[in-house]
């Protein structure tokens, strides 16, 4: 665990810190500000007048309607909250502006310290051609495959030759798996350059596409990076996030057993390295990909804080969005490298209103019971309450569960044991998958990559024998109670006058 | 306010009908007073000790194990959670059975639901085909993301009550499959 080299200032570093997100993510950075003695300035949309952020933050305001377009990407009405409220920096938390130069550069247009990179840093991680570019010159590992935008079907087909099948074509303007195509037979090339340039262009307004080898059955290892304006760049070592679904994470694990203690290092000083080209400053995160053979390669820089960030201060002892706040006031970080130590494991578990038996699509609706666990080795960092209403308009991310054990599979019994005292009723959710992952042989054996969902889930089989028989038996009593209570005494187990039993009696005259 | 049984006197047999994705049970539940309940399903039976507890939840003993069940319940329908699972099951009592018969519809039916708002962009299959379970009726477009909706068993495709650009409510049935 990382010792702290200084004390605290006794004067805030800022007096009111905008926060220009919502969610779990706000409700960490209002947390951060209230430890530091900052004022936070929550922003809502209209149907966020009631979300968990504008409940804990000391001033809120309105910024317009639902669509993010018109409220939490309004870089107009984001600023014009700052000035209003006297806000002297803004965080961005992750998502919505957090990687907009634009954003950036507007902030300091407009006097605001933004809690994050300078725009330049973040223009040049955003492209990920210039990424790879720069990354490469400063000898960091990347993917073999080509430095400019491929265009045209004759000059694809020759670099892919030159490559070697399988090849990846991935969109210049952005990630998450949008405009990306695996290509493995040269047939195919043509067909895919098509479809990944438009869908890069209707996801990003960008139609540039490259090619790079694919990398089979990959590993995702990911670096924490801390930056101060005095120039100290230190790593606070890896996450492995390989447990996706639809090329966004699910499961992520600090530290990773894809490394040895020797790729650990060499992987934190690239990390470093990579930082330090760009000038980096404030919390980042270099992305690397592992091949079977654990040689990394390097994938993308995120220029700001990760929803995985939890399991590096669980194993650290390092509040990075604390840490943030510091260098983003001028502080120099108050870490070396030599003082970060990792110790024990942890592993975070994304709590999403989610259906995975039916492809995993958000499955939004209102939270009638929640129940956290808690207890030793446990955090839950959730942007919701018993009563809210998970909308459609947003990310369904309920909360990050994140277990932290003296090594891996204590990590691994107790975040089972939380994921069996988390309760939420109303939207369906992905806790029983977590549960499923947890236990599957080829997690606890550590093999995992970034095909492990697909691989090995199948929508469920249903549990046999008293646990089969509970659901019924609940239901049951639930309306056993509803029929011997006094005529209006049903609670949540008979919701009446809810849209459902309109429906029904809709439907009964109908008939 | 929520009370959940009460943990008085003895009462009458209660029978119903569940049914759950393809299946269907046959549960009875005699209150025995004082908290405690015989539970049968489908010939299984349990003695329960339940005690409401927190909103939705009920605290059960049988045999001396354990366990705790949140429902949250809407006419029929039962949403209940176990260890984190969801299971959404119907709930028919004897009334409600003959009601359904009465209308015509089969035991085995089952409604396909608009589980979110969103609009009907495609029509997969035909009033009067056989369907598999898991196979696509239709597809809805909701968050930006098409939303394959899936037979919750397989049978015939009784009913289609949507349209391609018709807006849905989450909750409106959309299908009906026997």
């Amino acid at each position: 665990m990382a010792t702290s080299r200084s004390e605290r200032p006794a004067r805030p570093l800022f007096r009111r810190v905008l926060i220009a997100n919502r969610g779990e993510i706000a409700v960490r950075v209002i947390r951060a500000c209230r430890e530091l003695g900052i004022e936070s300035v929550a922003v809502f949309s209209e149907p966020d007048r009631t979300a968990l952020h504008v409940r804990q933050a000391d001033h809120a305001y309105p910024i317009g309607p639902a669509a993010p377009t018109e409220s939490y990407l309004s870089i107009d009405k984001l600023l014009g909250v700052a000035k209003a409220a006297g806000a002297e920096a803004v965080h961005p938390g992750y998502g919505f502006l957090a990687e907009r130069t634009a954003f950036a550069e507007a902030c300091r247009s407009a006097g605001l310290v933004l809690i994050g990179p300078t725009p330049e840093a973040m223009a040049a991680m955003g492209d990920k051609l210039e990424a790879r570019r720069i990354m490469s010159r400063a000898g960091v590992p990347v993917v073999p495959g080509t430095e400019e935008p491929v265009s045209s079907e004759s000059e694809v087909t020759r670099l892919a030759g030159e490559i070697g099948f399988p090849v990846l074509l991935k969109a210049a303007g952005g990630g998450g798996g949008k405009g990306m195509r695996l290509v493995e037979r040269p047939g195919d090339l043509a067909g895919a350059l098509r479809s990944a340039r438009s869908e890069a262009k209707s996801s990003f307004g960008d139609d540039r596409v490259y090619i790079e080898r694919a990398i089979l059955q990959p590993r995702h290892v990911e670096v924490q990076v801390l930056g101060d304006s005095q120039g100290h760049i230190i790593h606070l070592y890896e996450r492995e996030c390989s447990i996706q679904r639809r090329h966004q994470k699910v499961i992520e694990e600090s530290p990773s057993l894809a490394i040895d203690q020797t790729t650990r290092e060499a992987m934190g000083e690239v990390a470093v390295k990579a930082a330090r080209t760009v000038n980096y400053t404030g919390a980042g995160t270099i992305e690397f990909l592992v091949d079977p053979a654990r040689k990394f390669y390097f994938l993308e820089m995120n220029t700001r804080i990760q929803v995985e960030h939890p399991i590096t201060e669980a194993v650290t002892g390092v509040d990075l969005v604390k840490a943030q706040i510091e260098v983003a006031a001028g502080l120099p970080l108050r870490y070396r490298q030599e003082d970060i130590v990792q110790r024990g494991w942890a592993i975070e578990c994304r709590v999403y209103a989610e259906d995975p038996e039916n492809h995993f699509l958000p499955a939004p609706g209102k939270i009638e019971v929640l129940r956290v666990p808690s207890g030793i080795g446990i955090r839950d960092d959730s942007g919701v309450y018993e009563g809210f209403e998970v909308s459609t308009n947003y990310d369904p991310l309920l909360s990050k569960l994140v277990a932290w054990g003296s090594n891996r599979n204590e990590a691994i019994e107790r975040m089972l044991r939380a994921l069996r005292e988390y309760t939420v009723v109303g939207p369906t959710t992905n806790l029983a998958f977590h549960r499923w992952a947890l236990e599957h042989p080829a997690f606890r054996a550590g093999e995992i990559d970034t095909g492990f969902i697909a691989r090995h889930f199948r929508p469920g089989a249903p549990p046999d024998g008293l646990a089969a028989d509970l659901p019924l038996i609940g239901a049951a009593l639930a309306a056993v109670s509803r029929t011997r209570q006094a005529p209006n005494g049903a609670g949540v187990a008979a919701a009446p006058g809810s849209r459902w039993r309109e429906l029904a009696r809709r439907e009964a005259l109908r008939e | 306010m929520s009370k959940g049984p009460r943990a008085e006197a003895p009462g009458r047999p209660v029978r119903y009908t569940a049914l759950a994705g393809e299946a269907t049970y046959t549960v009875e539940v005699v209150p025995l007073g004082g908290g405690r309940f015989r539970i049968s399903i489908d010939g299984r039976t349990r003695e329960v000790d339940s005690r409401p507890t927190s909103t939705g939840t009920f605290s059960l003993l049988i045999d001396n194990a354990t366990a705790e069940v949140s429902v949250v319940a809407r006419g029929e329908e039962f949403a209940v959670a176990v260890e984190g699972r969801t299971h959404r099951l119907r709930l028919l009592d004897e009334w409600a059975l003959r009601q359904r018969k009465r209308s015509g519809a089969g035991e085995g039916e089952r409604e396909v639901r608009a589980v979110m708002p969103g609009k009907v962009v495609a029509i997969l299959a035909e009033v009067g085909a056989t369907v598999e379970r898991g196979q696509g009726l239709l597809v809805i477009e909701a968050m930006k993301m098409e939303n394959e909706i899936a037979a919750p068993r397989a049978g015939t495709l009784k009913e289609l009550r949507v349209a391609p650009g018709q807006a849905v409510e989450a909750g409106e049935i959309l299908a009906i499959v026997d």
